[in-house]
């Protein structure tokens, strides 16, 4: 059975505005996604660790993202990456350099977090590229997401009733944004039997192997 | 903390507002086959929670339970984005023609016009350095509601209208609760008031007014309707704040708030019959 882990982060100390929602907006997807549910780290026990490659031999597997079939983050974020409560554990920041992400077992990430994907400057292909070493999507949003709890729910309840990932997550901020916002996602290709755009969470249909990242695809669409 | 806040000058609003009370919806087989004609889907009716869903190969259609809302989808059978641009119609006659099949499925809303039109781009790189494609696949027409001349936000108001290959329409969603106005009007607390709710946010408590600052460009009085599958009793009167926090560490990162207009405590709303629950409005 697949399995699920979940980052927020509502308190940052100062850093930046703390948020309203992050944790239940991440907790009510872990909750109502059918998996196994494997971590649940939030506010100070929140670390940018968990997600970098220099992560790896911190812990004695690999870092906890590549412990799960899909994670999701919610709190602060920009094009460059996503932003921590605390800077005890690295810098409190994942920044796009540090990524690199499939080498276990991850398919699937998604950041409820403003601008991750925003590619006005025509760069997103240049920031994210590298990070995909066997990861099939990066979901996330091209403009500021709201700080509300809607979305990470239906996310879930979509993916349980059998949407691809890429259209349960367009179908998801839809329905929980105003249409000033903008999903977004970037997702790799190449190589035979893969076909990322038809992924589908584990036991509700097909999911492809994973991508060699010879080619990407990144859509953005109104909410 | 009155040095963190960059507030603008307001003059003090309407202190009574109209009151809109959202009755649950009747979503009976009469309701279901309503839409099921008006989109032609022909499907075995399925219940996933909180939703209605009917599919057949032509279509999916969508009923919110809660609201009444219903989300139309042509069947593509797709199994990877189109990569060739859509010439689309101009934004003005995309909207004319919005209009016009809002009209002929019986979804029209005086209440509701068009806000804004919005697209569905695609860029594909074959190779790290060669020239990207790049495809524009959809065009949205976009629909905001309004009442008594004021907004009425969130994901609950909106209609959108979306064209794909040949300018024909592929999605079609009408998120909005049928409402019922009262007699008796809504008292609401002072901009004022709303300020000092909004600066003492625990949002802000951790800013240290020599690191951080929070501007606030617009104070805005409207409605706020939940998303489609939430069950809400009245439009929420709030006030907006649309403004911008910047902090050593992060500059200027954008938010819209809401605070909760309405002068009467909570337990005389739910007495009102229209309970406020901690997700009814954000902050």
């Amino acid at each position: 059975m697949a399995r699920i882990g979940i980052e927020w982060v509502n308190k940052y100390h100062g850093r930046g505005r703390d948020l309203n929602n992050a944790q239940k907006q991440a907790e009510r997807f872990y909750y109502k996604l059918s998996g196994v549910k494997a971590f649940n780290w939030g506010d100070d026990y929140a670390w940018d660790i968990d997600f970098e490659e220099e992560g790896v031999g911190v812990f004695d597997v690999t870092s906890w993202v590549e412990r799960v079939h899909i994670v999701l983050f919610s709190g602060h974020g920009c094009p460059n990456g996503v932003r921590f409560g605390v800077v005890g554990h690295d810098d409190g920041e994942l920044h796009y350099t540090e990524a690199k992400w499939g080498n276990g077992v991850l398919n699937w990430i998604c950041f409820d977090s403003c601008r991750v994907l925003n590619n006005d400057d025509s760069g997103v292909f240049d920031r994210w590229r590298n990070a995909f070493d066997g990861l099939h999507i990066i979901l996330g949003f091209d403009t500021a997401a709201n700080d509300k709890p809607y979305v990470g729910r239906y996310f879930a309840e979509l993916l349980n009733d059998g949407y691809t990932v890429i259209n349960a997550w367009k179908k998801a901020c839809i329905e929980g944004e105003e249409s000033d916002k903008k999903w977004a996602y970037l997702r790799s290709a190449g190589g035979s039997g893969v076909n990322t755009y038809y992924d589908h969470w584990h036991g509700k249909g097909w999911v492809s192997k994973d991508p060699t990242n010879s080619w990407r695809v990144w859509t953005r669409g109104g909410c | 903390m009155t040095g963190l806040f960059n507030m603008p000058k307001l003059a003090d609003v309407q202190r009574e507002i109209n009151f809109y009370r959202t009755p649950l919806p009747n979503i009976d087989s009469n309701y279901i086959e309503r839409f099921t004609k008006i989109f032609q889907v022909d499907g075995k009716v399925r219940e996933p929670g909180s939703r209605i869903v009917v599919k057949d190969r032509s279509g999916e259609l969508e009923i919110f339970v809660a609201s009444g809302s219903v989300w139309w989808t042509k069947r593509t059978g797709r199994r990877s984005e189109s990569r060739r641009s859509v010439k689309f119609n101009s934004e003005k006659r995309a909207a004319a023609n919005a209009d016009s099949y809002l009209e002929e499925m019986e979804l029209s809303e005086k209440r509701s016009k068009p806000i804004s039109v919005t697209y569905t781009e695609t860029v594909i790189e074959r190779k790290k350095g060669e020239k990207t494609i790049e495809a524009v696949t959809h065009q949205h027409v976009n629909y905001g509601f309004s009442l008594d001349g004021l907004p009425v936000w969130g994901s609950g108001a909106k209609i959108q209208i979306t064209y794909g290959e040949n300018n024909q329409i592929v999605e079609a969603l009408k998120f909005w609760r049928e409402t019922k106005k009262e007699r008796k009007k809504l008292e609401l607390i002072s901009i004022a008031s709303a300020i000092e709710l909004f600066k003492n946010h625990e949002y802000f408590t951790d800013l240290s007014e020599q690191t951080a600052s929070v501007h606030v460009n617009e104070i805005n009085l409207g409605y706020y309707a939940l998303p489609p599958r939430e069950t809400q009793f009245f439009l929420t009167p709030v006030f907006q704040f649309i403004g911008y926090v910047s902090t050593e560490n992060y500059e200027n990162y954008d938010f819209d708030n809401y605070v909760l207009a309405l002068a009467a405590p909570a337990d005389d709303l739910k007495k009102m019959g229209v309970p406020i629950t901690e997700d009814s409005y954000v902050i």
